[in-house]
Parts: C-alpha cells; sequence; structure tokens
C-alpha cells in the first residue's frame, strides 16, 4: 500500500516536472546568459591589460595598479557622497513624509505623492538636462533668481566649478528619487495596523514616540528594502553625471562606472576597465551585505 | 495512416520551402555598412541613394546599412567593434583608430586595388592618402577632406560695434574679444564637455605655431624625444587660457558640448564660434537665415609663433575613413570595392559644393557654385601657407588625459606646469607601449 503510494506520487512528480522544466530551464539559461555570462568575461578580462586593441596577460597587475590609482579612490568618494545623499535626502525626507502623510497635518494626500512621484518617471537623462538649463552660468535661472532676491552672494559656477560640482549634482538626483522612497515608505507604512497607532496615541505617546517606537521596528524590512537600493543605486550611479558633467571638469564629478566607461571606450583598455568594474561590484556587494547585517543585528 | 501520411507531406513541403527560401538568402551577397552619415547630412543621403540604386541594378546583393549617431560611433560602437573584432564588411574608422587596427590586421589591404586604377587614386587631394598609409599598403579610404580650426564670425555685429574682421594676430584678436564682450555680447562660443574643441579648434593649431612641426610630429611618433612638459607646450597652455581667465568663452563653456555652444552662435548672442571646416555644411542646414552673415578667418599667430610659421596655416585630412574587414568573400569584397568607388568619385566631389561641405578630390568650387562662406572656406585653403596633417597619431590614453587636464587647468584646478607634467606622465607609459610594441 506505502508502496503504491510512493510510486503514484513519484509519477506524478515526474510528470509535473517534465511540464515545468521548459518553463524552468529558459529564463534560468536567459539569467544566467545575461548576468552570469558578462559578468565571468569582466571578471577573466579583468587580469588583462590592453593596449592597441591587443590583450595582454597582467595577472593581479590591474588590481595593483586601481589600489594606487588616485582617480579611482577620488571617484569611490564621489559616489559615498552619493550615497549619503542618497540614503539623507532621499530616503531619509521620504520617511518623514510618508510618516507625516500619515498624520492630518497633510491634506490632499495623493496630490501630494503625485507631485513627489512625478520626477521619477522622467528619465535620468531628461532629468540632467533640464538641471543643466537651471545651471546655466550664461543664462541659467538659478543664478537669475539668486541675484534678483538679492543672494547674488551665493551665485556660483555651479556645474563648472569643481568645488561645488558634486553639490549641483546631487540636487537633482535628491529631488528625482524622494517619490520613489515615499512610495515604498507609503506602502510599507499601509502594512501597520491602524489601531496599534490609535492605541499608542490614547495612550498619550506623541508623534516622536510612535514614529520611533512603533512605525520604525515594524518598518525595519521596508527600510531594508529601501537603504539596500540607495546603497547598490549609488555604487551604479551613471547616466545623470553622464549628461550634466561628463565626470568634469577634469575628474572633478567623476564617478566609479563613469570611470570605468571612460578608461574603456576613451583610454581604450577594456582590461583595466574590467577591473574597475569588478572592484566596483564588490565595493558594491560588500556595502550591501554590511547593511544587511547592521540591520540584522538591531533586530 | 492517413492522418501520419498528410503530417509527414507537410514536413517535407515545409523542408523543401525553407530550402528553397534559404536556398535564396544564401545566394545573395550580403554587406553590412557601420556608419553615421544620415539624414539630413547631404552625402548621408547621396550613399543611401547610391546604395538603392547599387542594389537595383544588384538583386543579388543586399546592403544592411547600420547607421548610429556620430558620437555614439566614435566613441562606442566602433571602438567596440574594433576590440571584440566584431568589425562589419564596410564600416567608417577614425584615423586615429588606424594604426591599432592595421597593427591588429583587422583592415583588408587595397594597395593593389587603389594602385590598379591610377585615376580613382590621383583624384584624391594631394596627401589625403597620408593617414591611411602605412608603410607602403594602403588599408583605408579617405571620404571627406576637413580641417579642424577656423574663427567664423558675424558681421553683423563686428560691424555694429566698428569692428572689421577677426585680426591676424592674436594679441589684438584678445582686444577684438574685450570690445565684443565689453557690448555685451559673448565672443566666442564653446562647449568643451568632451574635451576635444579644447584640443581641436586652439591647442592643435597653437602647438604648430609655437611648438613647430617637429616636435609636433615626434609627438606623433611616440619617439620619447619630445615631451609634453616642454615649456613651448607650457605656453601654448598659457596662451589657450587667456581668454578663459578674460571671460571670452560662454560663462557654461565646461559643461556644455559642442552642438549646444553653436546654439549661442545662432542665436547671435556670441559673435564668434571656433569651429572646423565642417560647420560650412551645417549651417547651411540648420541656420541658412544666418549664411549672409557669417564670415570666416584663420586662427590668429601668436606674437612668439615660430618664425618660420605664419599666419593662416590649418590643420587638416580626412579624419575618417572608409574601411573593408579582412574576412570578405570575393563577391562582398567586390560590392564593397563598387560602393566605396561610388562614394569617393568625381562626381560625387563635385557635388560637394552644393552640399556645402569642400570636396576630397581635386575639384575646384566655382564662383557661383556653393554658399560665400564655403567659397570663403575654399579660398582660405588655396592661400593656406601650410595644411599639417591632423595629429591623429595620439592614441586613446593620450587625447583622454590631454581633454581632462586642460580642462582642469582651464578652471585652475591645476597649474600649468602641473597639468603638463600630469600629461606628460600618461604620455611616457604610452611611449614605453609602443617602444615594446616596437620590439
Amino acid at each position: 500500500m506505502k508502496t503504491s503510494k510512493t510510486s503514484r506520487s513519484v509519477i506524478s512528480y515526474n510528470v509535473t516536472f517534465l511540464h515545468v522544466l521548459p518553463y524552468v530551464i529558459v529564463p534560468l539559461a536567459l539569467y544566467l546568459f545575461v548576468l552570469f555570462v558578462p559578468l565571468l568575461k569582466a571578471f577573466r578580462y579583468s587580469f588583462y591589460s590592453m593596449y592597441s586593441y591587443i590583450l595582454t596577460w597582467r595577472g593581479l597587475g590591474n588590481f595593483v595598479a586601481l589600489s594606487k590609482d588616485g582617480v579611482f579612490w577620488w571617484s569611490l568618494k564621489n559616489n559615498l557622497i552619493v550615497m549619503f545623499v542618497s540614503v539623507v535626502f532621499q530616503a531619509g525626507v521620504a520617511f518623514v513624509l510618508a510618516a507625516l502623510m500619515t498624520t492630518k497635518l497633510v491634506r490632499w494626500k495623493s496630490f501630494v505623492q503625485s507631485v513627489f512621484f512625478f520626477p521619477c518617471i522622467i528619465s535620468p537623462l531628461v532629468t540632467a538636462y533640464i538641471w543643466k538649463v537651471l545651471y546655466s552660468e550664461q543664462y541659467g535661472v538659478l543664478n537669475k533668481l539668486l541675484g534678483a532676491v538679492g543672494l547674488d552672494f551665493l551665485q556660483r559656477n555651479w556645474l563648472s566649478d569643481p568645488r561645488v560640482i558634486m553639490t549641483s549634482i546631487c540636487i537633482p538626483l535628491a529631488w528625482q528619487y524622494i517619490g520613489f522612497y515615499l512610495v515604498i515608505f507609503l506602502a510599507g507604512l499601509t502594512g501597520i495596523e491602524r489601531e496599534i497607532l490609535e492605541v499608542a496615541e490614547i495612550d498619550g505617546a506623541n508623534f516622536v514616540q510612535r514614529m520611533f517606537y512603533i512605525v520604525l521596528p515594524l518598518m525595519k524590512g521596508t527600510i531594508k528594502v529601501a537603504l539596500l537600493i540607495c546603497v547598490s543605486g549609488s555604487i551604479k550611479i551613471f547616466d545623470q553625471i553622464y549628461a550634466m558633467s561628463m565626470g568634469g571638469p577634469g575628474n572633478a564629478s567623476m564617478v566609479v562606472s563613469l570611470y570605468a566607461y571612460d578608461i574603456a571606450f576613451k583610454g581604450q583598455d577594456f582590461g583595466y576597465a574590467s577591473a574597475i568594474s569588478v572592484a566596483a561590484m564588490i565595493i558594491s556587494l560588500s556595502l550591501v551585505i554590511a547593511v544587511t547585517r547592521m540591520l540584522r543585528e538591531g533586530e | 495512416m492517413k492522418a501520419s501520411f498528410w503530417k509527414v507531406g507537410f514536413v517535407v513541403g515545409m523542408l523543401l520551402v525553407f530550402l528553397v527560401c534559404g536556398q535564396a538568402v544564401l545566394a545573395k551577397v550580403t554587406i553590412t555598412f557601420a556608419h553615421f552619415l544620415s539624414e539630413p547630412d547631404p552625402r548621408g543621403i547621396y550613399w543611401n541613394q547610391a546604395i538603392e540604386e547599387y542594389m537595383k541594378t544588384h538583386p543579388d546583393v543586399e546592403i544592411v546599412q547600420d547607421i548610429t549617431s556620430h558620437g555614439e560611433y566614435q566613441h562606442v560602437k566602433s571602438k567596440t567593434m574594433l576590440a571584440t573584432d566584431t568589425l562589419p564588411e564596410l564600416f567608417l574608422i577614425n584615423s586615429m583608430d588606424m594604426r591599432s587596427a592595421v597593427r591588429n590586421k583587422r583592415l583588408m589591404d587595397w594597395t593593389e586595388i587603389v594602385n590598379s586604377d591610377p585615376g580613382w587614386r590621383d583624384s584624391f587631394l594631394p596627401g589625403l592618402f597620408a593617414e591611411t598609409t602605412f608603410g607602403d599598403r594602403v588599408y583605408a579610404i579617405p571620404f571627406q577632406f576637413i580641417f579642424n580650426e577656423a574663427l567664423y564670425f558675424n558681421t553683423e555685429i563686428f560691424q555694429k560695434i566698428g569692428l572689421e574682421k577677426i585680426p591676424e594676430s592674436w594679441e589684438d584678436f584678445m582686444n577684438v574679444c574685450q570690445k565684443l564682450k565689453d557690448a555685451g555680447y559673448i565672443p566666442m562660443a564653446m562647449g568643451a564637455k568632451y574635451g576635444w574643441p579644447i584640443v581641436s579648434f586652439f591647442v592643435e593649431i597653437l602647438c604648430e605655431y609655437i611648438c613647430g612641426k617637429d616636435w609636433v610630429d615626434e609627438i606623433g611618433s611616440f619617439t620619447g624625444r619630445a615631451s609634453f612638459d616642454d615649456p613651448k607646450f607650457i605656453e601654448v597652455m598659457k596662451i589657450f587660457k587667456e581668454p578663459v581667465d578674460k571671460g571670452y568663452f560662454n560663462l557654461d563653456w565646461i559643461p556644455l558640448d559642442n552642438p549646444e555652444a553653436i546654439g549661442y552662435f545662432y542665436a547671435e548672442q556670441a559673435a564668434i564660434l571656433p569651429q572646423g571646416s565642417w560647420f560650412t555644411g551645417m549651417i547651411a542646414t540648420d541656420a541658412p537665415d544666418m549664411l549672409e552673415k557669417v564670415s570666416v578667418a584663420p586662427i590668429p599667430r601668436p606674437n612668439n609663433a615660430l618664425p618660420e610659421v605664419k599666419y593662416g596655416i590649418f590643420t587638416g585630412g580626412s579624419g575618417w575613413e572608409i574601411a573593408c574587414n579582412t574576412r570578405l568573400t570575393e563577391e562582398q569584397k567586390k560590392v564593397c570595392v563598387d560602393l566605396v568607388k561610388a562614394f569617393t568619385s568625381v562626381e560625387f566631389a563635385k557635388r560637394h559644393p552644393s552640399f556645402n561641405w569642400l570636396p576630397f578630390a581635386k575639384v575646384e568650387i566655382g564662383p557661383d557654385e556653393g554658399t560665400r562662406l564655403l567659397r570663403e572656406v575654399y579660398q582660405l585653403v588655396l592661400a593656406a601657407p601650410a595644411i599639417r596633417l591632423m595629429n591623429q597619431e595620439q592614441t586613446g590614453p593620450v587625447s583622454d588625459v590631454l581633454y581632462k587636464k586642460l580642462q582642469e587647468m582651464a578652471v585652475g584646478s591645476i597649474t600649468l606646469e602641473q597639468a603638463a607634467k600630469d600629461i606628460q606622465a600618461v604620455y611616457e607609459k604610452i611611449v614605453e607601449a609602443e617602444a615594446q610594441l616596437r620590439k
């Protein structure tokens, strides 16, 4: 009796598995092809240098050179600035806004949400060009506006001055993605039962206390997701900077992915560019793991 | 049984259809042509017509055009195709990539084809094959003649403030810029986001004036006998920095790209536009109404230029060439040769003045041909004491560091000496790499 049950279940399992197999194999093969093949190739090329389109085995030479490459570290520093801005001014501000939207302080919530979300639907390249026009030192609105309200001393060469270029790039970044995190946090907030907050309010907990002792702990999963997107997105940032400054003036606003692009297509060294990309991937993974562990430790 | 018969019949039938169709497809000679000349560039329109006509008269030939924007083609597509050896049958190659491509045996040898048709070979402007000839072998065919640097100026604005033309000396030119600035105009429109305009419009020609031909040739040959930390090159940077420091460019010249800067000239906010010979074609398409008020002059000569280098020189050449990969079948080779000859025929060169482009062949531009601006440009070329070959030998890493360090020097984040030192450091590595390859 037992045997027959087993054989029936095996037959049934086999049939199901065979049916499912093509649906598993095709996406899996596609996934492996688009993700692992380029990754493995980049990893392989990172041990070569290329000059005049000739590949030469370099072993760990690229990574040794990378450790001494001032432009790489400068680019990484810029990535970390972007990460800080993303965490504080995108996710942080979005969290505060989401929290405020649970109170009666904010009216027309759907409208406010749409206003904040609108920049997210614009292509980053378009955003970059819009801000480039605003920043224009020649005819830009920003300097004109500052002059009109008597803040002439704040007028700057926003995209030509190496001292302010990263600030100029980070402002549109924060502006564009607040809405994205706002939507994530609002989705997280809807998962918290209203009764809990109402009971806390009846018990005398104020807004800040409710945020710190109820909302934050209950939204840990959502916050984790938001932070992971922030961190990984900051390391791979490319398009906005490409459109706004091309990493310039000089290397003032260079970031790691743009540096890899520059080395590959302008410097024509696909080997060293691959080493930069592999290093960026390792750094990004390390940061993601660190953030995950940090949040896990807090649980 | 009956059903099986029909099933087998259907499969066999389908196989036959595929076989016949496949044969038909296989019998066709297919050529992929990767380039960046599309509408509204009149040369692209002509090429397209030539391709269509060729396919009509040769039904067994299929030519697929793989057209990308100029920037994308130059910076990404051509580099990737060269690096990965995925070059199509026919493609455009930048002169800067010629040496590497030849070294890697990626280009078909055209020597016999060129020499077997002396009429066609000799129709090109003298020296145009210099960028495509290595040793005594020809690896690509030039299809244009351009020079990099000229100053286009708005005569109406000049007249308004009592100026006549761009002076011959750099010092007088700076005074003209000051007058334009005082009158509320942007003296010169410039967009250096991608770095190359600094080098192509100013530094390259200033090197000819200040450092001289020998220095330029040595730098381009990577012999190690000339260097970028030479005081003469520092002097070049100093001369270029003068208009930057005096505010003679649009304030946003660093983050702006070249087409955006041209916009200031078209909007008549800028009085002068540094640009290459290709601008004659561009303005005729983009802003034909402006043509009547635009004139042109060479880059002024600095007072401390070498005495033997006279005012009015240009750096010119083909810049881009047409090439084939090395895997062509005889049929494909024949099609490619036919097409390249059509694209570079004297008949086509004769049509260039109507496109407002300088012709690549020995074709005269008559007094009624093309626009006045084109004829002025043509006269400058005829009157030039010398047309130096563009310094196309610079490799990617050297160009890249030149662009970046000149930007940094211009915004004052590094000194002239530091910029020269940084450029030289990269250049020395390339000299070393070239020496290794020569061994």
